[in-house]
């Protein structure tokens, strides 16, 4: 049965496209520049996509180049390249997903707690900065501190007897896994705050009032009013976050690059940059671009149609 | 009323600028896929974007902008009737010296003055720069929207038969190249080059030639000559185990700074861990045809398992960083420069910058460089060979959508070039700018800080644009030759020409034993290899560094479980092709001495 929700009384009004138009055609014209570069950028390559079921050769370009069906498919997924690149892919993103998406949410409460209006505007700044940091440049300051026997880090810690030796954090495996992850957290949870606090400020502050007139606690409110207050933003955030799982990015992979941790840095960005640009196999890169894109996809309308069932509003 | 009709202005300008600069984002940029339109002009010269094997089936003809060259070479040269545009791809490479961007410099407005403007060719180098290393990407990212270079090359055989394979590449007629570059054609012939332009039985490699190919001497170790001597050696040791009781010495008087006296950076990429050293000679064949390529690492090989032992012994010793496997190449010239490594290697010329950093922080150090004693076989089975270059310089290929005119162009620059003036001038400069000649009459290059910034020659002496025509440059007398590259200026220098002199000569008695013998290159082109590489690269880094920075005790298992890693990614793949294609007769035979019989 459906929830029932609170009827507002409602006044229709029938606006005609010319009229609207006439209206706010300034907005429209605006609307042009958002819609040309998402149909330059994301539809008009959509011809490409039949490269997947091509033996795609450059020079002889679609026209010249032979269907193949989906073979291109079956020998992709025979490949235990491809195996190892999709299951390290899918651990990373979830335990990305897992360790990071909370953060945000962690720190815009908290933020919205602060008082101290400079204090909170500066740090919120710092926080931010990572987010305009490249991943190359991350990647740099991250080995010269965290290198086993001369990194930064290291050496403090063996210097004050903390240790001693050096703790391999981007040189062995399990190690790298966790470094890698808390890095992506750092590097991202300040940007990710922005829209949580956006939605915190549209919270009715009558609420808070009358939580205050009950007797609650700050816990209290947070618990009963803010959170409940961007629940709505939390679910659209995570079923677009879910849609992410299957894709990597190979500027972090790479920045984090080293021979002893290619057991779980191999993820399918890797996988997609070797074999389809370092090999020319443009239709192997493709098709595995698409297999993540339409994984994708499924996700996001699986954990929407899970969302609207569990009485939320959800993306679509 | 003024105010909103204003801001209406505002709107739609804002709107126009936005979409403007959109639209401008999605067009064609110069860099990434030039847009120049092919020099068809006149004689039904073909369009450069329809398919390339349509184009591809015709040699080109001489009718075309310019004048049928009736009398060969230079002195038959005509303009062409309209501008014909030859696009030449360059290498872009690291400039810690400051040297000029590579297609846009003194020296290619040099050329388009020199031969461009003379017979109605724009030379365009400046849409075809490649980052050193990035060759394959490049070529492809142009193939894939149908607009090649002119020309495509490379110096790795490998990659030209990729391109053919890919369709890149177009035939050429023999005669009428030699009609319109009779002096580049003979000294093909000259080196023995005119036998191997064909890959699967098509006309389609030009090939530049490569001086004293037989060695790699241009190619230096320096060592500490301060730390041998301290250590009470005469000389740098050739033997394995003199060489770790030299290591072990330097160790004990702490002459490396606390630092790991053999350094180390990450490997990556081709031609890495050469097990030449490590093989027994005379080869065998076979093993040498399917295996005996520095192409792709030859992991299952006894050769280089015997170097991966003596690396994994050097790692647990602690003379290898323990950290090599996170420190790119920057950090062997910084560790070299701070007193914490024995040895530092490149290409010698003149000039080096890191020994000029080297020299200023040591003031009081001695450099030798590691000489090649002659053909020498070790108590260990090691010897003292090595991988000599080949007698290839660049292998060349017409670019499957150049038209007629673009590669009769093609022709005339390289013919232009190979005339001595023309490439004295581009391997030197020009006198008191770039060069000087030293008391014998040879020319000595200037440091680059000391020539005129806006005239300073590229890369290695502009290396990457003649090229084309000899891989090295040569003043045809080997002491001259050596003078031309011994490092100048510096306190060794003296003992830097003995030195290199000395290790020319042991490569030519270590060649001329048959400890020297050039790679096997395949006449049909290695579909696996093409397949498989890139993997293989990488897999080989994970699979060494865990070999070498495993301990002693487990060498054997971690060397044998590697193998069979290695071989399932594709190696065993590319040894059964290329077994197929050495049975079948398709590869370049070499001297007898190099073999067993």
């Amino acid at each position: 049965m459906a929830k029932s929700k609170t009827q507002t009384p409602q006044v229709r009004v029938r606006t005609t496209w010319k009229n609207a138009i006439r209206r706010d055609w300034q907005l429209y014209l605006l609307l042009l520049v958002p819609i040309t570069l998402v149909v330059v950028f994301n539809y008009a390559a959509y011809p490409g996509l039949r490269m997947a079921f091509m033996d795609y050769k450059p020079m002889k370009g679609f026209a010249g180049s032979d269907w193949v069906g989906l073979k291109v498919f079956q020998k992709i997924f025979k490949d235990r390249d491809f195996t190892r690149a999709l299951r390290n892919s899918l651990a990373f993103n979830f335990l990305d997903l897992l360790v990071g998406f909370p953060m945000p949410i962690i720190l815009a409460l908290m933020l919205n707690e602060l008082r101290f209006m400079r204090f909170k505007k500066v740090s919120q700044t710092i926080l931010y900065l990572p987010h305009f940091l490249s991943w190359a440049i991350i990647g740099a300051v991250a080995y010269t501190m965290f290198r086993p026997a001369t990194g930064l880090v290291n050496t403090l810690l063996m210097k004050y007897g903390i240790i001693s030796e050096g703790i391999p954090f981007l040189n062995e495996k399990w190690h790298w896994a966790a470094t890698y992850l808390l890095i992506g957290v750092w590097q991202s949870m300040g940007w990710g705050t922005i829209l949580y606090l956006a939605a915190i400020t549209s919270i009715n502050g009558e609420l808070y009032e009358a939580c205050i007139i009950d007797g609650a606690n700050k816990w209290q409110k947070m618990w009963h009013v803010t959170l409940p207050g961007i629940r709505g933003t939390i679910v659209t955030l995570l079923i677009m976050n879910l849609g992410r799982v299957m894709g990597s990015n190979l500027e972090r992979l790479t920045a984090f690059d080293n021979t002893q941790v290619r057991d779980f840095q191999y993820q399918l960005a890797i996988y997609i940059y070797e074999k389809g640009m370092g090999a020319g196999k443009y239709a192997e890169g493709t098709a595995v671009g698409l297999f993540q894109s339409l994984v994708g996809v499924v996700l996001v309308l699986l954990s929407d149609k899970v969302a609207k069932s569990l009485g939320e509003d959800g993306l679509l | 009323m003024k105010k909103k009709a204003i801001s209406k202005l505002m709107a739609a300008l804002l709107v126009g600028v936005l979409a403007a600069s959109t639209l401008t984002a999605c067009g064609n940029s110069g860099t990434s896929a030039p847009a120049s339109e092919p020099a068809s002009q006149s004689g039904g010269a073909a369009e450069s974007t329809p398919a390339a094997e349509e184009k591809a089936e015709s040699a080109p003809a001489a009718e075309d902008g310019a004048a049928e060259n009736t009398v060969a070479g230079i002195d038959g040269f005509v303009p062409f009737e309209e501008t014909v545009t030859l696009d030449i791809p360059i290498y872009q490479r690291p400039t810690p010296n400051g040297a000029a961007d590579a297609g846009n410099n003194y020296w290619t407005e040099w050329v388009q003055k020199e031969f461009g403007d003379k017979y109605n060719i724009k030379v365009n180098y400046a849409d075809w720069v490649i980052p050193r290393g990035e060759e394959n990407a490049m070529y492809a990212q142009w193939a894939s929207v149908q607009n090649l270079p002119t020309v495509c090359f490379e110096y790795d055989y490998p990659d030209l038969t990729l391109y053919q394979n890919e369709g890149y590449l177009k035939e050429y007629d023999v005669d009428w190249f030699k009609q319109i570059a009779p002096t580049y054609w003979a000294a093909m012939e000259e080196n023995g080059l005119d036998e191997f332009t064909k890959i699967n039985g098509e006309n389609v490699l030009l090939i530049g030639t490569r001086p004293y190919g037989q060695t790699n001497y241009q190619f230096v170790t320096f060592y500490r000559k301060d730390w041998v001597e301290a250590a009470g050696f005469d000389t740098y040791p050739s033997d394995p185990n003199e060489l770790l009781e030299l290591y072990a010495k330097i160790n004990e008087l702490g002459l490396a700074n606390g630092g790991h006296l053999l350094g180390g950076t990450r490997i990556e990429g081709n031609g890495v861990d050469q097990n030449y050293p490590y093989r027994t000679y005379p080869m065998d064949k076979e093993l040498w045809a399917t295996t005996g390529d520095y192409d792709v690492p030859a992991l299952p090989t006894e050769a280089q398992k015997k170097l991966l032992a003596w690396n994994n012994k050097l790692y647990n010793l602690g003379y290898i960083d323990p950290e090599y496997n996170t420190k790119t190449a920057d950090y062997a010239i910084s560790d070299f420069v701070a007193g914490r490594c024995f040895t530092y290697s490149c290409y010698s010329t003149n000039t080096i910058a890191a020994l000029d950093q080297f020299y200023e922080a040591n003031p009081d150090a001695h450099l030798g460089i590691v000489v090649n004693p002659g053909p020498v076989t070790f108590s260990d089975g090691t010897c003292t060979a090595y991988r000599p270059n080949s007698i290839f310089g660049q292998y060349i290929g017409f670019a499957a959508d150049a038209t007629d005119d673009e590669m009769k162009a093609f022709a005339m620059y390289l013919e232009w070039m190979s005339q001595p003036d023309v490439l004295f001038t581009l391997q030197w400069g020009e006198e008191g700018v770039n060069f000087e000649y030293n008391e014998s009459g040879s020319p000595v290059s200037l440091p680059v800080d000391q020539q005129d910034p806006e005239k300073v020659t590229g890369h290695n002496s502009n290396v990457d644009m003649w090229c084309l025509v000899a891989a090295t440059a040569t003043l045809g007398d080997v002491d001259k030759d050596i003078q031309a590259i011994t490092p100048l200026g510096y306190p060794d220098s003296d003992q830097f020409f003995e030195d290199i002199k000395a290790n020319y000569e042991g490569q030519m008695a270590c060649y001329e034993a048959g400890m020297a013998a050039p790679d096997c290159s395949f006449t049909v082109s290695i579909a696996a290899n093409d397949e498989y590489k890139d993997t293989l690269y990488t897999t080989y880094a994970t699979l060494r560094d865990k070999i070498v920075m495993g301990s002693e005790a487990d060498f054997e298992a971690n060397y044998e479980a590697a193998c069979q890693e290695y071989l399932d990614a594709g190696y065993q793949a590319i040894m059964d092709e290329k077994k197929a294609a050495f049975e079948a007769g398709n590869y370049v035979e070499q001297a007898a001495q190099f073999f067993a019989q």
